[in-house]
């Protein structure tokens, strides 16, 4: 620590954090799910259906009663916890979009484990879904670090891997003997499912807690470990990185791994959680809609809270409208594209600097220095 | 009269890149422009091959005042450039380079054509290149004939070459010599950009110095020698700051034997040694090998040949290990690159790469309102200006980052600091800063190694100056015996000087 | 395995083959010309599905199978050109702006779909048939697999040779390899590189617009949701392993093709020799196996992906 004398002219904030930046990256990402909801609501009016009723059913839907705000928080879990892979992800520079294929990986082995011995209880069920999340996210990590291939093509070949791979499981080897033809597994035992906890009349998922606590753990290991630090300087420069003696490839590895057992975590709180048994229909693109999560959230794991919490509430709202106002449940879809579409032109190098000079041009220059004199005095 | 430049001049900000420059140039005329880094020959090509305009002054074109706009108004008029760095597609062939350059739209490409109007040119000026393979295959040395052979497809009348001598072998220099001799015999006119002397003397019919953005002087090259040349280039020699050390140099903490690299920066049989108690400084134009002779003493690259040894055991290149990291501070020359990661915190750039960090670090978690703290301190004690740890580095002003680098390395007491143009693009105040920071590392009995493009800075700071030219160290001397007209000799290539 | 032998060796399965070929080689094609010009389209399967959705849409209209050919080409082109601005005009990342474009078209046309076609989604529209060869299509093995197929292959096939011819022998090729190589270059010389860039994207556009019209018209003859089912990605995978070239996208595209065809006998057959889903996976494992050989060859265009701001 500094000794009190000496003239400091940085300042120590008693907690962290730049609040300026936090509010931009907040204001600018609101404005695209703003847009995003415009576009939809521009896109239903154009197809000439009827706004009005099909608003008030996404509301409903979402919010209007206990049961529909379970829905909400169920279909905020999956895309809550692979989101936190996507932004495990990000932050070391890499950009995983298998988060679909891990999802089943992670299903799969915590199924098999789940079938297999159900008296370990849910716990080994969750650790057996980051494992098989973990080799799926694994291998790309590994393609990525020593052979160089890009983690966008590899995720995603992987996908259809697993995808397939879970699929004959469900078809064959696991197929439940009484599905009259369905392509899943029996339902696991009851010792190992996720029930939920009431919080007044509301049912809260216990996966939903599960979520809170992927986010604070990887909260922490980004930001507060040294590891996490490391990773992101991997991912903001990665010459930066190599200077200060961080074993890069090591890094990338590691961190898709990563990022990999956090979407197989996904996978295992929907097995023994929601679904209860695996099937070939098991994830309704969860690994996509994680990616908007990830991006809205600013690769922040509290970011995604609030952001998994809002796509959950599309997701129910959505599929309760096409149920009430005979408006397709596709809606919800379109509006997470024009959400990432609208933040990517926002946060585009031309947009960004655009939006700099507007704003210099308004507020005053904001000082470097709070002491101006002490570094005139030290040079 | 080809060319007749009057009174040009370029601003850059509050700094005056070219102050009035005259330059004239006739037929079968090849007029040497020479001048340290960061004296204005750059610019003044830039004005004259229309990629900057002037804030003032008149270009004259056989006679006629003109205005370049643009390169393309240069080659219409017949001033083509070859610079020091061509932009090329490097995995396209010569030829393919030169039908993109002839800028045809919507036809089938004819490379045939090309092909035989490069081979005939490279016959004529006997530049042996093969333009039938990808341009990154090709030598250095090779690709520079091709770029000048580029510009004279286009059959050009006056020839601005911009320090393309900088990376080409002696034997290679004379072959291009021998061309810009023929090339003089057809009338055409020659400006050759160098800060070689004895380029200026073998090849030159005038030489045109500059100074800090200045014509110091325009001479008959038979009417002067090296000894006037590098006077003028240099100036007058600066008065020094720091006092010699009281102490003799003590014991050697950093060794290099024999280092050798491959590659388009050259290192050849370097051999060095830091002692504690000194600093040493590297002089030496841009280019010369300083580069990768750095990076290979900051452990981050392999050598094809020699030894490093830090306090006696080899430094291995690839990722700098913990022992390397905390016995050298190092002060990288691109704090972008390697410096910062401008998109993190200040306190945690404080502690990027650092030892200390682990002592702050509880079950697994940092401590970060400790190494917050320690991070403000520190940054205070060097005078950064910020207002707050929390800030990111990409907002801080370039002196202000080199401020933060300066005091990360310099915090942990290494015993040795290896710096790469600690000061560049540093204000006077910042740059005093950092030097006082450096002298204060030798008067507490550290060792000091640092790399300057800027004479002014080694003669300020160095105990001993070893100068670099084409791979190797060429030459060196004590303060006591410093003589600035030696120096530039040695840093012109003149390795009798 | 003498099972698995005859059938890979029938007229039919090698006929089958490059029917399923075809989409993937002309969206190949173009998205070759693309990425050679720098810009990655992993939106690729969205461009696909627009199209696959705008033929669809076009020929239940009008009841032409070309006209809706040309409609899926429109749809494809329509949908990228926010990618195009994201990518080209702002400098903006590509990769988040194609998955965007996914997810987006993926809506839109499930959306459009259930408006238009209603919830049964049973429409069936005119098919792009078969060009007959005359006595041609009779020879042996050549006439079903190659001779007799529908109209789409032979226009992709000159779609390949064109694509190639442009890449290599015109000045407009060797502008989007230098766009793709190192566009400062470009630059350089006075080209504005973001005109370059555009062409190789709407060209790409217009070739996946046709790959989904195949899809549509050529294979199915009706839209369903999702209907291109990873094609998309399934190409940008063998562009990579076709090493950037038209022709080989051809072969890749036969070798996936083939791939889709054997998972499609196996699962219709019911062989006991393989489960079908392992066929269905093969691609996808040896395309890796590829891409771990070719990676860390330098073929790939060296700014591929990245923004050239002016």
């Amino acid at each position: 620590m500094s000794d009190a004398s000496s003239a400091t002219t940085v300042g120590v904030p008693r907690r962290r954090g730049g609040s300026r930046r936090i509010g931009t990256a907040l204001l600018v990402n609101l404005l695209a799910v703003a847009l995003g909801l415009l576009g939809g609501i521009v896109f239903i009016a154009v197809t000439g259906l009827e706004v009005g009723p099909a608003v008030r059913a996404i509301l409903t839907g979402a919010f209007g009663s206990p049961g529909a705000l379970r829905e909400t928080l169920r279909q905020a879990v999956p895309i809550l916890i692979a989101g936190l892979g996507v932004s495990y992800g990000l932050r070391a520079g890499l950009f995983n979009i298998g988060g679909e294929g891990q999802i089943y990986a992670g299903a799969l082995v915590a199924v098999i484990v789940a079938l297999a011995v159900p008296g370990l209880g849910p716990l080994a069920a969750l650790a057996a879904g980051m494992l098989g999340g973990a080799l799926w996210g694994g291998a790309a990590g590994a393609m990525r670090a020593w052979l160089r291939m890009d983690e966008v093509i590899t995720t995603i070949l992987l996908n259809f891997i697993a995808f397939w791979g879970v699929s004959y499981a469900v078809n064959g080897p696991l197929k439940d003997p009484d599905s009259s033809g369905y392509p899943w597994t029996v339902q696991v035992d009851e010792a190992v499912r996720l029930g939920a906890l009431p919080l007044g009349p509301v049912q809260v998922p216990v996966g939903l807690l599960v979520g809170l606590v992927a986010a604070i753990a990887v909260a922490l290991v980004i930001g507060r470990t040294r590891h996490g630090m490391e990773l992101r300087l991997v991912g903001t420069s990665r010459s930066a990185a190599t200077f200060a003696g961080v074993p890069v490839r090591r890094r990338q590895f590691q961190a898709l791994a990563a990022s990999g057992a956090l979407a197989g975590l996904a996978g295992a709180v929907e097995l023994i959680g929601a679904q209860l048994r695996l099937s070939d229909f098991f994830s309704p693109s969860y690994g996509f809609t994680a990616i908007a999560v990830a991006l809205v959230g600013n690769a922040n794991p509290y970011g995604c809270i609030a952001a998994a919490l809002a796509f959950g509430a599309l997701r129910a709202g959505a599929a309760s409208m096409e149920r009430a106002a005979q408006v397709p449940v596709a809606i919800s879809l379109v509006v997470q594209g024009i959400v990432i579409i609208s933040l990517i032109l926002v946060r585009s190098p031309i947009v960004t600097r655009l939006l700099v000079e507007r704003l210099s041009r308004f507020s005053p220059r904001r000082p470097d220095a709070t002491d101006a004199t002490g570094e005139e005095g030290r040079a | 009269m080809l060319l007749d430049v009057e009174g040009l001049t370029k601003r850059y900000g509050g700094l005056v890149a070219n102050d009035a420059v005259d330059l004239v140039v006739g037929e079968g005329e090849v007029v040497a422009l020479l001048g340290e880094n960061g004296a204005g020959k750059s610019t003044l090509v830039k004005l004259v091959y229309g990629l900057a305009r002037p804030d003032a002054g008149r270009l004259r074109w056989r006679g006629e005042e003109v205005r370049i706009g643009s390169p393309r108004d240069a080659l219409a008029l017949g001033i083509g450039l070859v610079p020091q760095h061509d932009l090329m597609v490097p995995t396209m062939t010569g030829a393919e380079n030169l039908e993109l350059s002839r800028n045809l739209t919507g036809r089938l490409l004819d490379l045939e054509a090309s092909r035989a109007r490069l081979a005939e040119l490279a016959s004529e000026f006997g530049l042996d290149v093969d333009v039938d393979v990808p341009v990154e295959r090709l030598t250095v040395g090779q690709r520079q004939w091709l770029s000048l052979l580029r510009v004279l497809v286009a059959d050009v009348d006056l020839l601005f070459l911009d320090e393309i001598t900088a990376n080409l072998t002696p034997s290679e220099t004379e072959l291009l010599f021998d061309s810009l001799r023929r090339l003089r015999a057809q009338g055409r006119g020659i400006v050759l950009i160098t800060h070689r002397l004895s380029e200026v003397l073998a090849i030159a019919d005038r030489v045109v110095v500059m100074r800090q953005g200045r014509k110091v002087a325009d001479l008959a090259v038979a009417d002067t020698d090296e000894r006037e040349l590098a006077r003028l280039m240099v100036g007058r020699p600066v008065e020094r700051i720091s006092e010699r050390s009281s102490t003799p140099p003590g014991d050697v903490v950093l060794e290099a034997t024999g280092l050798g690299l491959e590659g388009e920066e050259r290192l050849e049989g370097v051999d060095l040694a830091v002692r504690r108690h000194e600093i040493v400084g590297i002089a030496g134009v841009d280019g010369n090998g300083q580069r990768p002779l750095i990076e290979a003493l900051m452990g981050l690259r392999p050598l094809d040949r020699g030894t490093v040894l830090l306090h006696g055991r080899a430094v291995v290149g690839g990722t700098p290990d913990r022992r390397l990291r905390a016995e050298m501070a190092r002060v990288p020359e691109d704090r972008h690159r390697h410096g910062l990661a401008l998109g993190m915190t200040l306190w945690e750039n404080v502690h990027l790469g650092r030892i200390e960090l682990r002592r702050l670090t509880r079950l697994g978690l940092i401590d970060d309102r400790r190494a917050r703290e320690g991070a403000g301190g520190l940054l205070g004690r060097f005078g950064v200006r910020a207002s707050s740890v929390d800030q990111q580095a990409r907002e801080l002003s370039g002196g202000n980052q080199q401020k933060v680098v300066v005091a990360r390395e310099l915090s942990d007491d290494a015993a040795l600091v290896v710096a790469m143009n600690p000061t560049r693009g540093l204000d006077i105040q910042a740059a005093a800063f950092v030097h006082e920071q450096l002298v204060a590392v030798r008067d507490r009995g550290g060792a000091v190694l640092f790399v300057s493009f800027d004479l002014e800075e080694i003669l300020l700071l160095a105990d001993r100056v070893l100068v670099m030219s084409g791979g190797r160290i060429v030459g060196g001397f004590d303060r006591a015996d410093h003589d600035p007209d030696r120096l530039a000799l040695l840093m012109g290539g003149s390795v009798h000087g | 395995m003498s099972e698995l032998l005859d059938l890979v060796l029938s007229t039919t399965f090698l006929a089958g083959a490059v029917r399923m070929a075809v989409p993937l080689m002309v969206a190949g094609v173009g998205e070759v010309v693309s990425e050679r010009a720098g810009i990655l389209n992993i939106g690729l399967e969205g461009m696909m599905l627009a199209g696959a959705f705008g033929s669809v849409v076009g020929a239940s209209f009008t009841g032409s199978a070309w006209i809706g050919l040309l409609w899926g080409i429109a749809a494809a082109v329509i949908v990228v050109l926010p990618h195009g601005l994201v990518a080209i005009r702002f400098g903006g990342d590509q990769v988040v702006s194609g998955v965007a474009l996914n997810i987006t078209v993926l809506g839109i046309t499930s959306f459009l779909a259930r408006i238009l076609f209603g919830v049964d989604r049973d429409v069936q529209v005119a098919r792009l048939g078969s060009l007959s060869l005359g006595p041609l299509s009779e020879l042996p093995v050549i006439g079903p697999v190659l001779l007799s197929q529908g109209a789409v292959l032979y226009l992709g096939l000159v779609i390949a040779v064109v694509a190639w011819f442009l890449l290599d022998r015109t000045t407009w090729g060797l502008r989007w390899r230098a766009a793709g190589d190192e566009p400062r270059a470009l630059e350089a010389v006075g080209i504005p590189v973001a005109r370059v860039r555009w062409t190789a994207l709407l060209f790409c556009a217009a070739c996946a617009g046709l790959a989904g019209t195949a899809i549509a018209l050529g294979q199915v003859g009706t839209f369903v949701e999702g209907m291109t089912a990873g094609r998309g990605f399934i190409v940008l995978a063998l562009v990579i392993a076709s090493r950037w070239h038209p022709y080989g996208v051809l072969l890749m595209a036969v070798f996936f093709g083939a791939a889709d065809a054997f998972a499609l006998r196996i699962q219709t057959s019911g062989s006991e020799a393989l489960p079908y889903q392992v066929a269905l996976m093969l691609p996808y494992v040896l395309t890796l196996v590829v891409y771990a050989f070719v990676a860390r060859n330098d073929t790939t265009p060296r700014a591929l992906g990245t923004s050239h701001l002016e």
